[in-house]
């Protein structure tokens, strides 16, 4: 199935806020087929899509560097586990807004300086305010 | 007459939780994998959306990644039969067939023992220890 | 069933059980995910052996100092502790924990479980 694509390589379809207040959904069993590369790879069907982060998915933009996405089962190494930052900065790389809920960032006690860079920290009911920028808003 | 010993497990997994519904599945075989580790025996019976694990329709790798097309990503049943067969004797997973007929999950791969849930105390009754992990 | 003698090491008195209880969903759950704690937060006063293992989200509920039922089952003497692959894979290395957990491996848990007595319970 093919798409109109605009100028700049996008969608016709609507604006679309999809919103993630729910995450860590199958490290073994989903592997790359998480919600951030469904998003992903929804992109160029859409005019634009956004992502909010919101409770505990705000987890999933905060940069560090002792997760290594890789477990062992049996004599296998699975080390194709969900790369969930690294999905974070594609989304970014790739023109997507990546909004992160102020108060869950720090209710949990993260830095804002932590987040991944360009990802748009934004207070709870500042996003709402933004839903009419969207023709769908869906709770992913 | 000599007595018939019932082998017994050191852990039973009850798994209710549908995959990719949160992290239970991965948890489960994570602790699977550490209690195989100490040379303990462990056994996974599935119930609900579990039985989607070890069908046999998902072959022994996902489908493709878009992002990564020549990338290996090995299918939950293809990590089930691994384990299975890397664990000697001291892995099993039971498919409860009603569940599975339920869901209309019955194509299960051919490691998978089946067993109907009138089973579930004796199966129990054959472990040392049993967790029940709920979500379904 | 009578309660099993309490393992060696324990505050327990006789009459005493060991519990290792795994917690999948913790605080951040909704209003009454605080609910499993608490029942271990009342093993542990009545005297039981109780150790909880927080895995997945539930290792959310060891971040900072303020969590009542971390407090109140450090108090009662129960062991806390946290997954360190949940915990590395919500990235709280970048955050402070309480200091009433410490993390741990699955191999910890694979050890409680398998232990004479102990008995298991996941939530």
């Amino acid at each position: 199935m093919s798409s109109t694509t605009t100028a700049a390589g996008r969608g016709s379809g609507p604006p679309v806020l999809c919103v993630l207040d729910r995450a860590y959904r199958g490290a073994v069993e989903a592997q790359f087929f998480h919600a951030l590369y469904g998003l992903l790879d929804l992109h160029g069907q859409f005019q634009r899509v956004d992502v909010a982060l919101r409770g505990a998915a705000v987890t999933l933009a905060v940069e560090e560097d002792v997760y290594r996405p890789a477990v062992r089962l049996g004599t296998m190494t699975l080390d194709t586990l969900p790369d969930y930052r690294g999905s974070v900065r594609d989304l970014v790389a790739e023109d997507f807004t990546v909004f992160v809920d102020r108060e869950a960032v720090t209710a949990l006690g993260f830095d804002p300086e932590r987040l991944v860079a360009g990802t748009v920290l934004l207070d709870s009911a500042e996003l709402a305010l933004r839903w009419p920028e969207y023709e769908q808003v869906w709770f992913v | 007459m000599a007595r018939m010993e019932r082998r017994m497990w050191d852990l039973l997994l009850i798994l209710t939780a549908a995959p990719h519904s949160g992290d239970v599945v991965t948890s489960a075989l994570r602790l699977s994998q550490a209690v195989l580790d100490r040379g303990g025996s462990v056994r996974v019976w599935a119930c609900g959306y579990a039985n989607m694990m070890t069908q046999d329709t998902f072959g022994d790798t996902k489908l493709p990644n878009t992002r990564d097309p020549e990338g290996h990503y090995p299918s939950p049943s293809a990590v089930v039969q691994r384990m299975i067969a890397d664990g000697e004797g001291r892995f099993g997973w039971i498919a409860c067939t009603a569940c599975s007929e339920e869901r209309g999950a019955v194509h299960h791969v051919p490691q998978v023992r089946h067993r109907s849930p009138l089973r579930l105390a004796s199966t129990v009754a054959g472990a040392r220890q049993t967790l029940y992990l709920g979500g379904a | 069933m009578e309660a099993q003698t309490a393992a060696a090491g324990t505050r327990a008195g006789a009459g005493a059980a060991s519990y290792f209880l795994l917690e999948s969903k913790g605080n951040w759950a909704g209003p009454t995910a605080g609910a499993f704690l608490m029942d271990a937060v009342a093993l542990a006063e009545a005297g039981h052996r109780v150790r909880v293992f927080l895995v997945e989200d539930g290792v959310l509920s060891a971040v900072g100092t303020d969590v009542p039922e971390i407090r109140r089952l450090a108090a009662a003497g129960a062991e806390i502790l946290v997954d360190d692959f949940s915990a590395a894979q919500r990235a709280l290395s970048a955050t402070t924990l309480s200091p009433h957990v410490r993390l741990a491996g699955m191999d910890v848990a694979a050890a409680a479980l398998t232990e004479d007595g102990c008995r298991g319970v996941w939530h």
